[in-house]
Formats: C-alpha cells, structure tokens, sequence
C-alpha cells in the first residue's frame, strides 16, 4: 500500500513558495537601500529580485510534479520513501535501525521525521490522524524488532 | 578499592599544561603594560598582582591534582575531579568504547602510563574518563573487569560464538613500514625534484648577458636561496619521515576473545582497544602510490569517538599491509572479513565519461571563478593562469578516469556489502556487514533513469554521527539488486 502525500501539502508548498520569495525580496529591498546609501552596485539588488522571482516561479511550477512523485510505504520491516523530480530519491531504512520518530505540527499538516543512528527522513506532510498512526506504528514496530534482535 | 590520587608525574604535567597557558598571559600582560604608561608605582602594583596571580595559576594546577581521585571498582570506573565544584564521573565497564593506553619514554622507568577511556556519549570531544599517570597495573585491572563484563546488547549485533582463551597477533614488517613513511611524503618529493631542476636550469643557462658583477651577485643570491629552499625542504621531508617511522615503530596488532588491540609507538607508547562488534565497517584505503607500491592503509569505522589525532572517527587497524595479503591477514581477527579480495562490479565502460565530465565540469567553474578573482586582484596574472588552464583541466580528467575506474560494488556474502569508491586519487574499499547499515539512498535523474544508471549511497554510523558512502553511475539494475539485498522481503 503506497501512500501519496495529503493534497493539502500542495498548498503548504505553495505557501513556502510565497514566503521564501517574500524573503527574497526583503534582501533585494536592502540591497537597494544599500544602493542607494552606500552606492553598492546597482545590478546587485536588480539581480536579487530576478532570482527571487525566478525562485518563487520555479517552485509554484514544480508544485504538481512534486507532488505527482512523492510516495511513502510503510511495511512491517521497514519504511520506504520516493521523491524528487528531475533527481529522484529511493530511500529505505529498516524498521529495527530507527532510533526516534518526530512529529513537527505545521499550521495545516504534520511532518514525520524518522531518525536512525546515521540520518534522518522526513515525510514531509500528513493528517495529524495519520501523523499519529505512523508514529504509534513505527515505533510499536521497532519495539518489536528490538526484542527479536 | 579506596579513591586514588594519580601519580606524581600527573602533578609535574598539570603545572607544566598550567606553565604554558602562564607563559601566554605573561606575554599579553606585558604588551598590555608596555602600551599603558603607568606611572612607577602603579608598574609596580602591576608586576606584584601579575606574580601573585601566576602563582595562584600554579597552586590552582597542584589543587587540581590534589582533588583528583579514580576508583576502579567491579562495576566501573568513578572519576572525582573539580576545585570547587565537585564533578564526579561514573563510567560502567559495559559501555566504554575503547581505552587508549599512553606511555611516554619518561614514564616507562616508573610503570606508568596514561589512560583515555572512551564511551559512545555524545558529548565530550575528549575521552569521558583521562587518567594522566597511574600505575601499568591499574589498566591491566580495567581491562580484567571489563572482560567479565556481558557487552551491551543494544549494540552487538552479531552473534558470532566465542572462543575464549584464543589469541593472535600481527606485527607489520619494517620494510613495508619504510616504504609507508616514504609514500606519506606524497607531492613534497615532486616540488623537491621540481626545485633541483629548476636550480640546475638556471646554472646551465648561457650567461651572457651577465657581465658586471652586480648581476653575478644577484644571480649567486639566487642560488643561495634556492639551496637554502632545497635544505628546508629535506629537513621537512626527513622529519616527516622519521616522524611517521616513530609513530607506527612496532605496530601489533592483537585480539584476544573480541578484543582487538593496537599498540604502536616509539617515543610514546600507545595502546588503544576496540570491541570487535563495536566495528561498523572496515575500509582499505590506498593512494595512487601506494597503489604503485602494493601497499595498504586498513581503518575500522567505529560507533563513538575512537582515533586519536588524525579523522576522530576512524581506528587505524593497520597502517601498512600489502594489498593482496590484506584479507587475508585481518579475517582471523574481525570474524565477518572474507579471505579473499571480493569480485566487485565495475561502473560499465561505456558509462565512465560521467565522471571525468562532471570533474571537468566543476573545475572549469573553479578555474572560472579564480579568473575572476585575478582579473580582479591582479590582472597581470590573468593571461599566465588563463594559459596554465589545459594543465588543470587535464588533472581534472584524469582524476575523473581514476575515479570512474575504481568506483565499485559487491555483495560478497549474504551479509556483507563491499563499497570502493576512487576520490582525489585515492582509492577506498569498504566492507559493511548487512546489520550495521543504517539505511540505503538511491537517487537517478530523468536522464540516468533512460540510460539505466543510478547513485547509490549506503549510510553508516561513524564516529558521533552519520557517515554516507556513495557509489556513483553504477547500472540501476546492480543498485536495485542491493537494496532487494539490504530488505529482502519486499520490493
């Protein structure tokens, strides 16, 4: 049973989107402020908003692709992950190999981060319903696979 | 056992780590002075509260080692150490990683030495427990206890029988070790022949244009620098090598029940001991000379901090082996390690260009970036570095091909997954038990996914974190092959 993400996590993206190119213009409003006080290059804070627009155009265009390639698969002995999409990702980490899970509330879903003793994966939105399941399972599951072991 | 003081050279080393830190106050305290000026009186006042605080400095280093005490009791070690506040440290035989025995030239008349003890808490850069100087016997009663301890069981995975009493031991030979020192010495041999050369040149060129005496003198100048150069250099390099000879002078390695041991050392001896189920993987390290010479570097990855001043997280099992005895010699002391050296697939031929496209590719941007830089900077060195470009990009392509001949994967049992990856002209091989891989990446783009190629990249624990190995381009149909491997059921 593959799971895709949520459809609400193509509005959090979104939003991510608008805010980084908020921040992206917050920079290009210093650097011309900069400009004009300090008589810093003038192409510097032209070429700050161009990047932010571009920033913020790329990420609202790759929205559906991202969302269309992300997968996440949870079985008894492992979680599986699959994302990315001109670089795509397969990620697998045994149950038995993770060492905590965290759950991280945003304002409309949760993200789930399994961390092993090496790395850590993060899912990057769900329900908090499902956010709860994943965690009680995954951790009930490496209950488990600790008392084999 | 009733708590101890350590031994009296531990008094003389803590003034002496005191006496250094003074010096440096010394030193700012009278740069400070020399600017200020005082008027005789105050100088005075000065230079008495100076005096006062370097020897409350001292007494503070002798109080130190005066509230110091260790016990070494049945259930572990307990360290009290603190002038004011009193810190007391209880490390439990179970958890201790590695100890590390020191023994200065100095110490030995006394049958002291120094002990590190090592545990996989994450949080000090340094050893948990230090014992400056105690009695040899004090490190024989730990390891005594430490013996009789179960090991942790949340860390030792595998289930190998024991077979007590049972021990061996390698010695490395001095002449693959000569050979080692003088391999070590790496790009200064070549700057040194560069140098002669040079020097040699500029007496053999026709001087005819020297005439008057000042242009001989300012050409014997010239000379005299280089030869100076040329001494520095040979003073450097006999230094390094005598320095790397000190150092392994009669490596052993050792193991007893799963204790493996590395002592090694000339001016100071040094014994470090690591749990054979502690090592999270093996790896066979060779330079490109060193790959002339047959020869190879063999670490173990450990859980927890474990090296000492090269890579923290690295154990040097054996500074020197010849590579096609490699195997061989370490399987008798890490039970998992095969006899022989693994069949590795190889990245296809067909595939290689990607590597030495992608290193062209990042130093042409480098050597871009640098142009920028001079044009900047100096712009009469732009055109001399613009014509040294063919000789970069050259060395970049080249390390692109060693790179994608030596990239490589295996599964050799059905435990154990080999790893050889040829970065900066160097090669690693990596030997990792199925059970100590945290976790398996693959990642392709859209264009790798049409020609059937994909990354792969095997995450590890090493030292107080993660460590990723990664093997690149190799046929997506191999890299599918080890993560079915890695979890079996599904897929």
């Amino acid at each position: 049973m593959t799971e895709q993400l949520p459809r609400q996590i193509k509005a959090v993206w979104r939003y991510s989107a608008w805010i980084s190119g908020a921040i992206g213009l917050l920079i290009s409003a210093g650097l011309w402020v900069a400009s004009v006080y300090w008589h810093w290059w003038l192409w510097l804070w032209i070429a700050a908003i161009i990047l932010s627009v571009l920033d913020v155009i790329v990420e609202l265009a790759l929205i559906p692709y991202r969302y269309a390639f992300w997968r996440y698969r949870i079985t008894d002995n492992a979680v599986y992950l699959k994302n990315g999409v001109i670089f795509q990702h397969e990620i697998a980490v045994p149950i038995s190999r993770i060492q905590n899970v965290t759950l991280a509330a945003g304002p409309l879903l949760q993200s789930v981060t399994v961390e092993t003793a090496a790395s850590g994966y993060k899912i990057d939105g769900v329900t908090s319903d499902v956010a709860d399941q994943l965690r009680d399972r995954i951790m009930v599951l490496a209950q488990g696979a600790r008392d084999e072991a | 056992m009733k708590p101890k003081r350590l031994a009296w050279p531990a008094c003389l080393q803590l003034l002496w780590q005191t006496g250094q830190n003074i010096i440096l106050v010394v030193i700012v305290a009278f740069l400070l002075l020399s600017k200020l000026h005082l008027s005789d009186k105050a100088m005075q006042f000065s230079l008495i509260g100076l005096v006062i605080l370097v020897v409350v400095l001292l007494l503070l280093a002798v109080v130190r080692y005066w509230r110091f005490k260790y016990v070494v009791a049945s259930d572990g070690v307990t360290i009290q150490q603190g002038i004011f506040v009193r810190q007391v440290t209880h490390i439990p035989y179970a958890k201790i990683q590695t100890i590390q025995r020191k023994q200065w030239f100095y110490l030995q008349p006394f049958h002291l030495e120094s002990l590190t003890i090592e545990t996989a808490g994450k949080t000090d850069k340094k050893g948990e427990g230090q014992l400056l100087a105690v009695p040899q016997s004090v490190g024989a009663l730990i390891e005594h206890y430490r013996h009789g301890e179960p090991i942790d069981a949340g860390l030792a995975e595998t289930n190998v029988v024991d077979q007590p009493g049972e021990a061996l031991g390698y010695q490395i030979n001095a002449r693959d070790l000569n050979a080692y020192a003088i391999s070590s010495l790496g790009i200064v041999p070549v700057i040194l022949v560069l140098g002669w050369v040079y020097d040699k040149g500029h007496k053999l060129l026709p001087q005819r244009d020297l005439s008057a005496v000042e242009h001989q003198l300012v050409a014997m100048r010239g000379t005299i620098l280089i030869g100076l150069v040329v001494v520095i250099l040979l003073l450097g390099i006999l230094v390094s090598y005598l320095n790397v000879l000190q150092r392994y002078y009669r490596f052993m390695l050792r193991r007893e029940d799963r204790l493996l041991t590395m002592t090694r050392g000339y001016f100071q001896r040094n014994e470090v001991n690591v749990h054979v189920d502690r090592i999270q993987a093996v790896r066979f390290k060779q330079s490109v000379l060193r790959q002339w010479l047959h020869l190879s570097t063999v670490q173990a990855l450990t859980a927890g901090q474990a090296g000492e001043d090269e890579d923290d997280d690295t154990l040097v099992i054996l500074p020197v082996v010849k590579t096609a005895a490699a195997y061989g010699v370490l399987a008798p002391f890490i039970d998992w390690l095969p006899t022989h050296v693994p069949k590795l697939t190889h990245v296809a031929v067909k595939q290689r260009w990607h590597f030495s496209r992608n290193s062209g590719l990042l130093w042409l941007a480098a050597l871009a970036l640098i142009t920028g830089l001079i044009q900047w900077w100096v712009p009469q060195f732009t055109t001399g570095f613009l014509l040294s470009w063919p000789v970069w990009l050259i060395i970049a392509l080249a390390q692109g091909r060693y790179a994608s001949r030596n990239t490589a994967v295996a599964v050799m049992t059905p435990e154990l997954l080999v790893l050889q990856t040829g970065s900066v002209f160097t090669r690693e091989q990596v030997v990792v038990p199925r059970v100590k891989i945290q976790s398996v990446e693959s990642a392709q783009t859209v264009w790798m996914k049409k020609a059937h190629l994909a990354h792969l990249s095997v995450q590890l624990r090493s030292g107080n974190h993660g460590k990723a190995i990664e093997v690149r381009y190799l046929d997506a149909e191999v890299v599918k092959r080890i993560q079915t491997w890695y979890l079996p059921s599904e897929n």
